[in-house]
């Protein structure tokens, strides 16, 4: 049991958890993910971390409630617990002194983006972040990013907020040089990323996580196609090319179990069962 | 609802002479509707639509402020619009009118029940009123069409598509792939079934039976054409009438309108290619042959060596090998599709060894030899040794009807064949051709007349399947291992084979389709919106196919085709505008997770996601299904019109009777019908026109698409005390949004497996399909369904809920 030591509330049905996991704290560096459990009945979930403090031994998820298991997760409290957390899982990223970062988040994956962000900073590099969602209400992390990076831009979908849409980056890309771009978020964002810098050749590390099940590569359900090969993001990735990914393939496996999950949720929700 | 309006709402009970209150008690609905909540005024009319009708609703709009009217009366098929317009009249917006059909499904079709049909007109009421209560008023929009077109491909199709266009008078723009136009015709030489040159067009001029030639084109080329070759389509956004596309024009190094096609630069240049079978020759700036459109040289940009031979001689100063591809972008407010094919490239029949044995060609490349113009001046020759053939044979449906390759009958090849065969007979009459065939199929206008003077000049004709072609590697000739119809193997040597080989896509529409948000069917070609009634339309408004990219078809056909095509996509720019319904799809951005689902749910492409996963709608292309809605998990897409709260009002109003609440000694099953507003609607409508009759249980909740039902709406029903749920919708494959009912159905499969764990019998939900015509069928249905719901007894969340 894991318990739930912060709860915040970072935008409608968008919750920061801190959970005290000592274990997974000290090994935990940014990029990685765990896997957790609500209860004994609940799906498997992967949450990349926020953040990890050695000290008071706590990790940090930011959690969008999308459907049924992670709106369990949201109606828990401070001083509940999940049923198990597992972690840390997935390779680091890849921090070193690469020059200039742009590092481009969109929806709750800038809470772990900013996590990295922190870490490239550290690491000497300079690091223009992009907070991104799809409205004003949706931007969470802004704070924290604009603490992390040299310099942050916001942008939304509809405009409500800083630039809209990521057509700015062309510019931006036309009159920064970058070495090295890394975007976690929705796959439309990540792939849309990818596609901006494909022209200027930079490096673009993408984060998948795709559904997974076991988290250790023994299942396979998170398959991604990069550069032709089968790769599984929970033990090759979570970080990969994004100039390599086929995101039409990702995105397809991403959408195959919509429609139960809305099953299950909408049960959920009306009729409290769990079909 | 209006911000802090109070719902006023009137309601109109109609007893249509005696075709409903000779059944229903339409005096107890009239004082049952005056009770139900917010209802202002009810009152009851001899013929509600008459014009007196319409006067009493008028008037009572005005006397009352209604600002919500009911008519409960017949069909809304038939009669919706007269209502909407006579509430407008009285200045209340038409979609706060809501109709109530209690004649064709309730009076019609329970006449031996009046006391049931009545208490249903009443559950039929409550339900209108509840759902009027979350109407809101809405207004179509008007936008500007762009009056000019895109045509894409420069072939028959597209040239014959885009001369009529500009006929019309429109702005027509036409892109071609290739330095010329002309496409695969340009190879053909003559073409059946008159005989003449396949350049031959119809005239720009006329009409009538007048010939244009593809050549003379740029003579008599209208001034609002405008051609790019060498130019492909990279992007295309917006929505009929407002398109953008963005054109890619490769350089072709040579300035056409400069070229004088004096030919200095062909003698100097210093490389040679061989093409044809090394029968002919040619340099890396050519010209494909004399009579080509655009009339000007071009440069192989792959053979040139940049030697810059050309650029000197060129009196004219027309070459520039620094030339840079150029983007172009264009407005529209039409595409025409008319991408073409290719021949099905045979070395993929490993057995027939095309590509192999230098004696083994296509029809096409047959097509160049007969040409006067070809490489042998219009001679048959065999590629190995030049030498006249003695003995040819073709070889019939190579990768066309072949379970392994395309499935499908290219349509054409027969006739190919046999035009080919003829002509060689009339050039060199010693020559013997054999056709093997699967079946000789030449289903058009004149066509057995080629059949018949074949047989007369003597080519054979072969039913059988050739195994296998083996070479003589000394005479290079040719051994054909064929198997007769009649199941017999036999030897045929020929010396040369020419491979019939059916029609595939153009290269390249996989990735137009992707950057049209058109789809491909099986085969490859593109879909039309529906094969008979909307057979050059695409899923896509504003988007027309014609041609070959659609499926095969003979010149006829696609000139055909291409003349529909054309007035196809003048309608909208002749209109100037196109009208925008109201009733299309929504998002809730805070509801919103940006998960895609509703993008790959819209078969119009109307969807598209922003880059942190905002849908944003092309309000233009939404056709107001509402299968997004019922896809998007969150419940944050809506349809307007048919939102989730208009409709799960209806359903948890007709069980809030406490009528259902009770359970009374004599059980009687109410069952939901979500019909849909197209062909299984109409089927109930006919049902009752026929007076067919069937239980008065079922309550029927028209639906735009059977598609549109959320698994939430048949939740409710059930949580609210359904004993039953059926959906209706068009037949598999006449759904009227392409596959809606598909959806639907595999979504009530999904969900009876989930019903079970609430303890729903999943026997309770079911999905039916009927069409306009099926009536009877429907009647069927729901008698039995509602026989099926009686032996299951009440719904167990009903009694539960009812204290048991």
């Amino acid at each position: 049991l894991y318990e739930i030591v912060t709860k915040r509330e970072l935008a409608l049905h968008i919750n920061l958890f801190e959970f005290s996991a000592k274990e997974i704290a000290v090994k935990t560096k940014p990029g990685q993910f765990v896997i957790l459990r609500v209860d004994e009945e609940g799906e498997r979930i992967p949450l990349t971390m926020a953040g990890a403090d050695v000290e008071k031994g706590t990790i940090t998820v930011v959690c969008h409630e999308v459907g049924k298991t992670t709106k369990k997760l949201g109606n828990l409290r401070e001083g509940d617990h999940t049923l198990d957390l597992l972690g840390p899982l997935g390779k680091p990223a890849q921090i070193e002194k690469f020059g200039t970062v742009l590092c481009v988040g969109g929806g709750v994956m800038v809470a772990p983006l900013h996590f990295q962000a922190e870490a490239f900073h550290e690491a000497g590099n300079k690091v223009i972040g992009v907070v991104g969602a799809r409205t004003e209400n949706q931007l969470i992390f802004e704070k924290e990013m604009r603490e992390a990076c040299d310099e942050v831009y916001v942008a939304t979908d509809d405009g409500t907020k800083g630039y809209k849409g990521l057509d700015f980056l062309r510019d931006v890309l036309k009159e920064k040089k970058v070495d090295r771009v890394v975007t976690m978020g929705p796959i439309v964002t990540i792939k849309t990323v990818s596609e901006l810098t494909r022209p200027h050749a930079i490096p673009t590390i993408v984060n998948l996580i795709p559904i997974m099940v076991d988290g250790m590569g023994m299942c396979g359900a998170c398959r991604v196609t990069v550069g032709g090969k089968t790769m599984f993001a929970c033990v090759n990735g979570p970080d990969f090319d994004g100039h390599q990914v086929d995101f039409e393939e990702l995105m397809a496996r991403l959408k195959m179990f919509t429609p139960q999950e809305k099953l299950a949720f909408i049960f959920h929700e009306e009729a409290g069962s769990s079909p | 609802m209006e911000e802090g309006k109070e719902a006023r709402i009137g309601v109109f009970v109609c007893r249509c002479g005696k075709n409903i209150a000779g059944t229903v008690n339409v005096g107890e609905v009239r004082a049952y509707a005056e009770t139900l909540s917010q209802v202002v005024v009810a009152e009851e009319h001899l013929f509600a639509c008459s014009e007196d009708g319409q006067r009493v609703i008028k008037d009572a709009i005005k006397k009352h402020k209604l600002n919500r009217v009911i008519v409960a009366s017949c069909t809304p098929r038939t009669h919706e619009p007269i209502f909407k317009a006579a509430v407008e009249e009285a200045g209340l917006n038409p979609y706060l009118f809501e109709m109530v059909n209690i004649r064709e499904q309730c009076s019609f079709v329970h006449e031996r029940n009046p006391e049931k049909a009545t208490e249903k007109a009443k559950d039929l009421i409550r339900m209108g009123v509840a759902r009027a209560r979350f109407l809101e008023p809405l207004e179509s929009m008007k936008e500007k069409v762009v009056d000019k077109a895109l045509v894409v491909g420069g072939g028959m199709a597209g040239i014959t598509t885009a001369l009529n266009l500009a006929k019309y008078g429109f702005k027509v723009y036409l892109i071609e792939r290739k330095p010329y136009l002309g496409g695969k015709i340009a190879d053909l030489g003559r073409v059946f079934p008159t005989d003449d040159c396949a350049t031959c067009i119809p005239s720009v001029e006329s009409c009538g039976p007048r010939r244009g030639c593809l050549y003379s084109l740029g003579v008599a080329l209208p001034s609002n054409l405008t051609i790019y070759t060498s130019s492909e389509i990279e992007e295309v956004t917006g929505y009929i009438g407002n398109f953008t596309a963005k054109i890619m024009k490769r350089p072709n190094y040579v300035n056409m309108k400069r070229c004088t096609f004096c030919g200095l630069c062909e003698d100097v240049c210093p490389i040679e290619i061989s093409e044809n079978f090394n029968l002919g020759k040619r340099k890396a700036v050519y010209m494909s042959f004399p009579q080509v459109y655009p009339h000007s040289y071009i440069i192989d940009v792959e053979a040139c060596n940049r030697c810059g031979k050309c650029v000197d001689a060129c009196p004219a100063k027309a070459i520039n090998l620094k030339d840079e591809a150029e983007e172009v972008e264009l407005h529209i407010g039409t595409i025409v599709v008319a991408t073409g094919y290719e021949e099905y490239d045979p070395s993929g029949v490993k057995e027939y060894g095309y590509g192999e044995y230098r004696n083994v060609m296509t029809q096409l490349q047959l097509a160049k030899l007969l040409d006067h113009m070809g490489p042998t001046k219009g001679e048959v020759i065999r590629p190995s040794d030049k030498e006249r053939p003695k003995k040819m044979v073709m070889i019939q449906c190579v990768g066309s009807r072949d379970s392994e390759r395309n499935p499908y009958c290219s349509k054409i090849c027969c006739m190919i064949a046999l035009k080919h065969s003829l002509a060689i007979k009339e050039r060199h009459p010693q020559v013997d051709v054999t056709i093997i065939h699967k079946d000789i199929r030449l289903a058009g206008r004149n066509y057995e007349d080629y059949y018949r003077k074949a047989e007369d000049a003597g080519i054979r004709f072969a039913r059988g399947n050739v195994l296998r072609v083996d070479q003589d590697e000394k005479s290079q000739s040719l051994i054909l291992h064929v198997r007769t119809f009649k199941g017999k193997e036999e030897t045929l040597r020929a010396d040369l084979v020419v491979l019939t080989a059916g029609l595939v896509p153009s290269k390249g529409t996989e990735e137009l389709a992707h950057i049209l948000g058109l789809s491909t069917g099986p085969d490859g070609f593109f879909k039309e919106l529906h094969p008979k009634l909307a057979p050059i339309d695409t899923a896509i408004g504003g988007i027309y196919l014609c041609g070959c990219c659609q499926a095969p078809k003979d010149i006829p056909e696609t000139v055909a085709q291409a003349c529909a095509a054309a007035s196809r996509a003048a309608i909208p720019m002749a209109k100037k505008e196109v009208t925008i319904e109201p009733m299309h799809s929504v998002v809730d951005k805070e509801k919103c997770i940006g998960c895609d689902a509703c993008v790959g749910s819209c078969i119009y492409n109307a969807i598209e996601a922003s880059p942190f996963g905002l849908p944003s709608i092309a309000e233009a292309n939404c056709k107001g299904c509402g299968v997004c809605a019922a896809e998007c998990p969150m419940g944050a897409m809506q349809l307007i019109h048919f939102k989730d709260e208009q409709i799960v009002a209806a359903i948890e109003a007709l069980f809030e009777s406490e009528k259902f609440a009770s359970s009374s000694e004599s059980f009687e099953p109410v069952a939901l019908c979500f019909a849909c507003q197209w062909c299984s609607y109409a089927a109930a409508d006919l049902a009752g026109i026929s007076r067919i009759q069937y239980p008065p249980n079922v309550r029927i909740l028209r639906v735009p698409c059977s598609g549109r039902v959320d698994v939430l709406h048949v939740l409710k029903a059930f949580l609210n005390g359904a004993d039953g749920v059926i959906i209706t919708g068009c037949n598999i494959g006449d759904c009227h949004y392409i596959d809606g009912n598909v959806k639907a159905k595999n979504r009530v499969y999904m969900m009876k497996k989930s019903l079970k764990a609430i303890g729903i019998d999943p026997e309770r939900l079911e999905i039916g399909f009927a069409s306009s015509s099926e009536g009877q069928k429907f009647a069927t249905m729901m008698t039995n369904f509602v026989e099926r719901i009686r032996k299951l007894g009440p719904n167990p969340l009903r009694t539960k809920e009812g204290g048991d």
